[in-house]
């Protein structure tokens, strides 16, 4: 259900097709692996078995002589260290000295084709000198030698790759003063993205000196910017390409080596050189979800207010710092909203583990404590006796505030999701009302519009557009985005239609091209539309302004009395008065020359916390979600069936409902399969090879099929933020942030029983039931029984 | 994968020639067991023999009080046949939760039986219908058909033709899949017959095999509270990640009463 | 080993290695982008196309099994250049994200509609229980489905 847009706008908030769903739905759209060079040859990566070892020496000798095979490259080849963050850079393209996780990349073929290069894999021989591997958080935070990486300083655990403890507030008086803590710990299992499309680069080097990488990227910019130091090359020499990308959700927002490796082979044979990962391999790249132990203590009032916070957790890192610097941060900082805290505190440790990394998925570093977090508010309602969604209304951080931990909240439309939500679900007649076995759960969120400071420290603006203007009528954007899927492309060709007035058909968008189209960061944290929608409303204004000048002018009335809409240059005055918006181009372009504008974005520097960390976590605008779930379980074999998912989300402006909607839609399906399926995990030697992927096939790793997956309905909140384009905030990430608890706090109502580790699996449910059954039985939990705003 | 020649013999005599004849041979019907395992390298065939033209392994027809079903049906035409549907409802249900949409096209019952997965379906209806496999040269008992994980009584030479599955009084199959590939983690199936109640249970344990405490109460008085208080034995049970033996023991009975109250 | 297989109603007569798996001579050997190739072992369902006439997985199934067959791709669904009704509907009804999916669950709908005119929302989930999608959550593809059957309107988009 959508709400009806409030705005005079003709294109914007009105649903729209998706530009490029044409070539899509004829299989004409081009991603990284249907593009064939001449004289293409093909890569392959040799990968480590072990978990964690010295490599002693590597001989490609025999791989190298195999007929067919044009280069063998080895990390020695590479030998210079990257990592997303700048702090952190501990990786290499190939490992160079030491293996960290089963699947790490040791060599690279080139070959004429993949069996020939697979072949060759096999003759290349490595010596490694095995180490202690470290396969739980545990083990490696209290390792004294054989550490995963070298400490930093002398005398410090290598395995810990960052520690973050802030507090906002006096907790130990804040809970002291508390009517009623509630402690718990919480688990949240490893997940992994699961994009349809396997990663895929093609590198090709030329004759003078120029590299182009084309590549199934999130960050094109990035790469960049890597390609060029790893490599030693110009910058100015280097060149990404990015096709369409099919489906990332953070698992490819960062270098990988294939990237790396198909530059440096074709460095290194002249040829173009491909290295499509295999489905294994995309489950060893990984950079998903990292597993968080968690405990929260949370106090409250008499009233029901919460007085204090007191988190600690601890991440389970994986081989590689990734993102995990920003990952501590989040674990805490994006939990101060939407409800007020007045005392918070977090102690948050990342360590490293002999695994594939984790890093960014969807709602990055706060999906996780989201879900203990929501779930503690649960007990909490109960334990004072409240209805959970009065609980949540009475603590809500209202708009136009400060979190505790300083974040700026602008608009804020938390309090309309949850009254959605309440309503459709029909939640007063049925919670804790519904036969056993049946219950309904609420939680909440919020999430970050993109982040106020880039990864690597500078001044210039995060998002570019440029806009060039034809003869035809036609408009050309050439778009910094990175088009995953979510719609960027189409974005930036409704804000150039509804700015100068042409059909959407006539507006063409080259995107993804880093020789031709302005920097933008990259498809991360939520930050596209908000940035790059506010880029492109500055060039298709600029343009939009010269238009009016130039019309206003042959017309001789003011600039402002021009509209263009609908393919015509309208007087507002005198509507029988226009112009077709081709000549009307003409016009300007006479007057002003050739008809181009640029437009970008930069963020607010001047609004985050004065401590350390105090700028992760703030971004120029929040989401506010609330979900509603319906669950039925079956106790006898521990199915839990979730029926239907109410999602109210809070995105400012849905500039596209229906890529709104289908964005709300994607985040709750991909927050239900967290509750209840999805695991990344490793064997241990009591079953198997340590640190070898479970299953890293999508035969064994469970994503939902189209008969998982629950009915959702969308409420789409417009609380019309001051600072996003239009007045839109983001819709991709914070939708699937309540899906977990409420699923969890809906099964509390269905059956009485907690479910504070993930995920909610047939038999994890049911070890919970017997444990339950045997402890006293299993009931319906109690109705609540205070009314709202009444103190005990 | 390694390369192989591929053989496309036009009647069974000749299927079994090319079979004999080859260094590694393995049969293919629809090749959706198969090819995996190539592709994993699980089976390295240096000759692939199809049996996919051969029309003696086609047709379903009902013969003796027996649904006959030819080898190379596949699930979908198990699923949606009326003849199926009409004499052994519980039979054309169970083909029709095998996998998903295509792999129910393309596999087919000889393929699934005689690659004998300890996860797929089949197994349970063969059993607990007291079907007997048909072979090319010779009618093997179901009792004595499974042998193992991926072992069957079959000789490696043989095919299987056709399976004869007796129309029983009454049957029905209850499933537990593994949410990702579908396969049983366990599948229970119910029969009731002249000769008394068969209960066959597949992904439970490396072999399948017929339950046969839940038999004898279910013969004294077939109702879903004669089985309630029989407790399995987990161990000899598989075990994995996505459930231990002692899940799977409770699932079998909680999968066997299902399927008697679905017997009515 | 020679092939003769009929793809989108042309003739093509080739030679292939037995272990050349459908879905790669169609890509590389054809050029026939279109059909997607996701997790290999046949759970996605993103390379589908029509077998005689079924769906069928293309990664599941070597390129020696069509001889002889009448195989459709998704460049054949309309290949006058135009839309089937089925791409018009996902296109109307934002039934893809990415993208990357599509093609294989037009494959899987395209039969299924054929034999079922008038499917409800259950009978669609179980058509499509084979296609995995990670973008959508399902729901507008299966809108798309049951506007493509004439079930649903559509009456959102505009231009």
């Amino acid at each position: 259900m959508i709400r009806p847009s409030r705005s005079d706008h003709r294109v914007i908030g009105h649903p729209q097709r998706k530009i490029e769903g044409l070539a899509k739905s004829t299989g004409r759209a081009v991603y990284t692996d249907d593009i064939t060079l001449p004289g293409m040859l093909h890569g392959k990566i040799l990968r480590s078995p072990h978990p964690h070892a010295e490599i002693v020496s590597i001989d490609t000798t025999a791989a190298a002589a195999l007929e067919g095979v044009h280069a063998v490259i080895t990390g020695r080849d590479m030998p210079v260290q990257y990592g997303i963050i700048p702090w952190t850079p501990d990786e290499y393209p190939l490992c160079v000295n030491r293996v960290r996780y089963i699947g790490d990349g040791v060599a690279a073929v080139a070959a004429l084709d993949e069996d020939t290069a697979n072949r060759a894999l096999g003759l290349i021989d490595v010596e490694y000198r095995e180490l202690p591997a470290y396969l739980t958080p545990q083990e490696a935070a209290a390792a004294t030698t054989d550490f995963i990486h070298e400490p930093k300083k002398p005398g410090h655990n290598g395995n810990v790759t960052k520690r973050v403890r802030l507090e906002f507030g006096d907790v130990d008086d804040g809970l002291d003063e508390s009517e009623l803590v509630v402690e718990g710990d919480y688990f949240f299992e490893g997940t992994t993205h699961t994009p349809i499309e396997p990663h895929c680069a093609i590198g090709l080097f030329e004759g003078d000196g120029k590299l182009t990488v084309w590549s199934a990227t999130q960050v094109p910019h990035y790469l960049h910017r890597e390609l060029a130091r790893v490599l030693d090359l110009e910058g100015a020499k280097v060149r990404v390409v990015q096709p369409l990308v099919g489906g990332a959700f953070g698992g490819k927002s960062e270098p990988f080596d294939l990237e790396f490796c198909v530059a440096k082979l074709s460095m290194m044979t002249g040829r173009p050189v491909k290295i499509l990962y295999t489905r294994e391999e995309v489950f060893y790249a990984h950079r998903g979800r990292h597993p968080f132990h968690m405990r929260y203590r949370t106090g409250v009032d008499g009233e029901g207010k919460l007085k204090a916070v007191d988190a600690e957790i601890l991440l389970d890192g994986g081989a590689y710092a990734s993102f995990g610097l920003v990952t501590t941060y989040y674990a805490g900082q994006l939990l101060c909203a939407p409800y007020a805290l007045p005392a918070y505190r977090f102690d948050s440790t990342r360590v490293y583990t002999n695994k594939p990394a984790c890093g960014p998925k969807r709602g990055h570093g706060s999906v996780q404590p989201r879900f203990a977090f929501e779930v503690q508010m649960d007990k909490l309602a109960e334990r004072v006796g409240m209805d959970p969604i009065e609980f949540r209304r009475l603590n809500f951080i209202g708009e136009d505030t400060r979190t505790i931990n300083e974040l700026r909240i602008t608009s804020n439309g938390f309090l309309e999701c949850l009254e959605a939500v309440e309503r459709a679900s029909d939640w007063k007649a049925r919670f804790r009302q519904l036969p056993f076995g049946q219950g309904l759960g609420i939680a909440g969120s919020t999430y970050i519009s993109g982040t106020n400071y880039p990864i690597y420290p500078n001044d210039m603006p995060q998002s570019g557009v440029q806009i060039q203007i034809d003869r035809s009528g036609r408009v050309a954007v050439f778009s910094g985005g990175s088009e995953i899927g979510q719609g960027c492309d189409s974005v930036v060709a409704y804000i150039a239609a509804e700015e100068l007035g042409v059909p959407i058909s006539h507006v063409r968008v080259l995107r993804g091209d880093t020789d031709f189209t302005p920097v933008d960061l990259g498809a991360y944290s939520s930050r596209v539309t908000f940035m790059l929608g506010n880029a492109c409303i500055q060039a298709a204004r600029e343009l939009r302004a010269k238009v009016q000048s130039a019309v206003g002018e042959a017309w001789e009335c003011p600039p402002d009395r021009v509209d263009l809409l609908g393919g015509l240059a309208v007087d507002t005055a005198d509507p029988a008065r226009s112009l077709p918006i081709a000549e009307a181009f003409n016009l300007a372009e006479a007057r002003f020359g050739t008809l181009g504008a640029t437009g970008s974005y930069n963020t607010p520097k001047d609004v985050h916390g004065e401590y350390r960390g105090g700028t992760i976590g703030a971004s120029p605008a929040y989401s506010f979600t609330a979900h509603v779930a319906e669950v039925r379980v079956d106790v006898e074999t521990g199915i839990v069936e979730v029926e239907k998912i109410w999602i109210a989300h809070d995105c400012g402006k849905a500039l596209n409902p229906v890529l709104v909607e289908g964005q709300m839609e994607g985040s709750a399906y991909m927050g239900y399969a967290e509750a209840l399926m999805e695991e990344q995990i490793f064997k241990d030697a009591d079953h198997g090879r340590a640190g070898l992927h479970n299953a890293p096939s999508l035969l064994d790793y469970r994503i939902p099929t189209s008969l998982d997956t629950p009915a959702m309905e969308s409420f789409i909140v417009e609380s019309n933020d001051p600072e996003g384009p239009y007045g839109a905030k983001e819709a991709g990430e914070g939708p699937l942030h309540p899906s977990i608890p409420a699923i969890a706090n809906a099964i509390y109502d269905a059956i009485g029983v907690r479910l504070d580790r993930l995920p909610f699996s047939p038999p994890n449910v049911w070890r919970r039931i017997r444990e339950a059954e045997a402890g006293g039985g299993l009931t319906k939990p109690g109705a609540p029984s205070r009314e709202v705003g009444v103190a005990p | 994968m390694h390369d192989f020649a591929f053989h496309r013999p036009s009647s069974l005599s000749d299927a079994v020639a090319a079979m004999q004849a080859a260094g590694e041979g393995k049969f293919m019907a629809g090749g959706q067991s198969l090819l995996p395992v190539m592709k994993l390298d699980l089976a390295q065939p240096t000759d692939v023999i199809s049996l996919a033209g051969l029309g003696e392994l086609r047709g379903i027809r009902v013969e003796d009080g027996a649904v006959v079903v030819g080898a190379a049906t596949t699930h979908a035409e198990v699923a949606d046949s009326d003849v199926v549907r009409g004499s052994i409802p519980a039979l054309a249900d169970l083909a029709g939760q095998i996998g998903d949409p295509q792999v129910r096209n393309r596999g087919t019952l000889g393929g699934s039986v005689a690659h004998a997965d300890p996860a797929a379906d089949y197994p349970a209806a063969l059993l607990a219908l007291g079907a007997t496999v048909v072979t090319d040269r010779r009618e093997i008992p179901a009792d004595d058909f499974f042998q193992g994980m991926f072992a069957t009584a079959l000789a490696e030479d043989e095919i299987v033709t056709a399976v004869r599955f007796p129309i029983p009084d009454g049957a029905a199959y209850a499933k537990f899949p593994n949410p990702a590939s579908k396969y049983a983690i366990v599948g229970v199936m119910v029969a009731r017959t002249g000769s008394g109640v068969r209960v066959g249970v597949t992904g439970a344990s490396p072999t399948p095999h017929r339950a046969s405490r839940f038999e004898a109460a279910l013969a004294a008085d077939f109702s879903p509270s004669a089985i309630a208080g029989i407790t399995i034995d987990p161990s000899g049970l598989a075990s994995d990640p996505d459930a231990s033996a002692a899940y799977r023991a409770h699932l079998v009975g909680v999968m066997a009463k299902r399927a008697v109250e679905a017997c009515g | 080993m020679q092939i003769a297989v009929t793809v989108n109603g042309r003739l093509h007569e080739r030679s292939v290695e037995p272990r050349r798996l459908l879905c790669d001579f169609l890509r590389d050997d054809l050029g026939l982008t279109g059909t997607r190739v996701g997790c290999e072992h046949g759970a996605c369902g993103s390379c589908t196309i029509l077998v005689d006439g079924e769906s069928a997985r293309s990664c599941l199934m070597f390129a020696v099994q069509a001889d002889g067959a009448e195989l459709t791709t998704v460049e054949g669904l309309a290949p006058d250049g135009g839309l089937h009704p089925l791409q018009a509907a996902f296109r109307e009804a934002h039934g893809l994200q990415c993208g990357f999916c599509t093609p294989g669950i037009l494959m899987t709908m395209l039969p299924f509609l054929d034999e079922n005119p008038d499917p409800d929302e259950a009978e669609i989930r179980t058509a499509l229980s084979g296609n995995l999608c990670r973008c959508t959550g399902y729901q507008n593809i299966v809108k798309a489905v049951l506007i493509a059957a004439g079930v649903a309107t559509n009456g959102e988009s505009s231009q």
